[in-house]
């Protein structure tokens, strides 16, 4: 027999003294709990009640059960509180990518904004290959993380944020010696490094478009998905990788600027659209800020201003 | 790894959604990747338009020689859509340029005439039973007006580069609410012409004989660098799609229908990494057909 569930229509009936008011309070049709109310009586194998046509009594064996019962729901109404409470505790675990885009030490910086506001948010860092994180969000490998703009489907996101697109040349490179490269003194000999267009199909068309605009138009295009494999591309092939940054410049590259910053990579904080928690939505909160305040992100806005020229002079698609 | 997984690799590594479908006409054998998802069209719809053109004549409600007068009509790249006088074409002429140059301006005359219903009238006839016909050609510049919220092609696409969701969402990429179907679906069409049982055999074989007369050779085409190799297709191209359906004859008689759609991650106008993925995915499959053609003892 489910026990508390008798215990439970036991005391209503105890408290109300009547068949028919217990039945209201519980949403359920007199006869059935008559019929639990003697399952009961069976189980217990003592009469709980005395039921005359004017009234129902409770008899002493059902006063006494009437205390314990009630003892015993309260416990039970204390279990679903705690875990409903660890519930909480564990679901305020928030995992956070970390990658080439998103180094640890700045989730550092998270732990104690977080720790100042309300409620208990841990952050559980997740070391990932590569700097792409869409794919873990979306799969749900973690929680938040950096994605380049745009965002793909099924995620949500901060307000952009953005960083100039600088050369990674060689340390002896004659060019390395200026403070900042001008694209139009690369060379169209030179060969260029960039994402692979199917990982990020419209910075690998943009930038190369803005290559073009800007008097640099590299006759051969390479691929590298990382800071490091690029420094190989631009010590083994004297190329230069277009790229923001990196957190640690490879052994026996440079990184410098480029003239006027006419490229900016783009991202976002990203988390998945159907998130529910709402400790995500504050540690995504809490990224976009320490990213921002770390400076080496600025807020950003998409990139629009390089549209492409229409390759026929069409009027229609 | 079977050839179905190498196709979807190839897919997978070039970052777009993709599916195709091979079958030998002359077997029962297939190549299916992704093969019932119904995917937009595009252009490709014109196959059915000119079959549902060739059927109506066959019925005797249309000449196929009359000349229909070319006044103001649909815009395109190619063909009557581009160019700018009033002209007098036949109705199988207007077929030709639909098909060889995927002339919009030719293909909306004969929607024009004919009506979409008709063209539903080919799907539902051959079993086409996820492929439906929803747009003309100038409703594809339409909704991409519309929904990029622009007066001309330049401009919707400077916004499409620079907003994605707007890319994202294009109705001609969503085979729900364009001309949509499967890959499974065409080469069902494919085969019904090669077989003459699309429409009367003549009408079959005029239809055959515009799609080998298409001028593209970038995408099915590019797959096969061999003159005894004959490739009659026809091309859908659209912001974010590139699709071709087609059948390919071998020099030892293989004949094997193929249909190959892609949905490409951005809206770049040229994306030749993406044709050569259609020729080198339906050349994948068709060396899967040959070998197996070959074990048969054909």
């Amino acid at each position: 027999m489910d026990l508390l569930r008798h215990l439970r229509y036991f005391v209503a009936v105890a408290e109300e003294l009547h068949f028919g008011r217990a039945a209201d309070r519980l949403h359920i049709a007199q006869s059935p709990l008559s019929q639990r109310i003697r399952a009961l009586e069976r189980e217990l194998g003592a009469d709980l009640f005395v039921r005359t046509t004017r009234q129902v009594r409770l008899t002493p064996v059902g006063g006494v059960l009437l205390v314990e019962a009630r003892a015993v729901l309260d416990r039970v109404g204390q279990l679903d509180a705690a875990i409903e409470a660890a519930r909480d505790t564990a679901s305020a675990t928030v995992r956070v990518g970390v990658s080439t885009d998103l180094p640890a030490a700045t989730l550092a910086s998270l732990v104690g904004v977080l720790a100042d506001g309300a409620g208990d948010v841990r952050v559980d860092p997740v070391e990932l290959a590569g700097p792409g994180q869409a794919r873990e969000l979306r799969d749900r490998h973690v929680d938040v993380g950096l994605v380049r703009w745009p965002a793909p489907a099924g995620l949500r996101h901060a307000a952009p944020i953005e960083r100039p697109v600088g050369a990674l040349i060689a340390q002896d490179d004659p060019l390395a010696s200026a403070e900042e490269i001008e694209l139009h003194e690369l060379g169209a000999l030179r060969p260029v490094v960039l994402p692979p267009w199917a990982a990020e199909p419209r910075t690998h068309d943009r930038t190369l478009r803005t290559c073009h605009a800007l008097g640099y138009a590299p006759r051969e295009v390479l691929t590298a998905e990382g800071p490091d494999f690029a420094a190989g591309l631009v010590l083994t092939r004297g190329a230069v990788a277009l790229l923001d940054a990196p957190a640690r410049t490879p052994a026996g590259t440079a990184w410098r600027p480029i003239a006027g910053g006419p490229l900016t990579t783009v991202a976002v904080v990203a988390w998945h659209a159907e998130e529910r928690r709402p400790a995500v939505e504050r540690v995504a909160g809490a990224l976009h800020d320490a990213l921002l305040a770390s400076g080496s992100w600025t807020a950003g806005r998409p990139p629009s201003g390089t549209a492409p020229r229409p390759p026929r002079p069409a009027d229609a698609f | 790894m079977d050839t179905a997984d190498r196709i979807r690799k190839a897919f997978d590594a070039h970052g777009v959604r993709g599916s195709l479908h091979a079958i030998d006409l002359d077997a029962r054998a297939e190549v299916a990747v992704g093969a019932d998802r119904p995917m937009p069209l595009a252009s490709v719809f014109k196959v059915a338009l000119a079959t549902a053109v060739w059927r109506a004549a066959d019925r005797g409600e249309l000449d196929l020689t009359e000349r229909v007068e070319v006044g103001p009509r649909s815009g395109g790249p190619t063909g009557l859509g581009a160019m700018l006088d009033p002209a007098a074409v036949s109705v199988r002429d207007l077929g030709y340029l639909a098909l060889a140059l995927s002339d919009n301006g030719a293909a909306d005359l004969l929607v024009d005439r004919l009506g979409l219903a008709a063209v539903q009238d080919v799907h539902d006839a051959l079993g086409m039973r996820t492929t439906a016909a929803r747009h003309a050609c100038r409703d594809f510049s339409r909704t991409i007006l519309e929904d990029t919220g622009t007066e001309d092609a330049a401009a919707a696409a400077a916004v499409l580069v620079a907003d994605e969701e707007r890319f994202r969402e294009l109705r001609v990429r969503d085979a729900g609410q364009t001309n949509g179907g499967s890959a499974r679906d065409q080469t069902r069409l494919l085969r019904a012409l090669w077989q003459d049982e699309a429409a009367a055999p003549a009408s079959c074989a005029a239809v055959r004989r515009l799609m080998g007369l298409q001028v593209w050779p970038h995408r099915i085409a590019s797959g096969f660098a061999d003159d005894a190799v004959l490739v009659a297709g026809k091309t859908g191209t659209l912001p974010g799609v590139r699709n071709e359906v087609g059948v390919v004859e071998g020099p030892g008689g293989l004949r094997v229908a193929i249909a190959v759609f892609l949905l490409a991650p951005t809206p770049a106008a040229s994306m030749p990494h993406l044709d050569a993925l259609i020729g080198t995915t339906a050349r994948t499959a068709y060396d899967d057909l040959a070998r197996r053609a070959a074990d048969d003892g054909r």
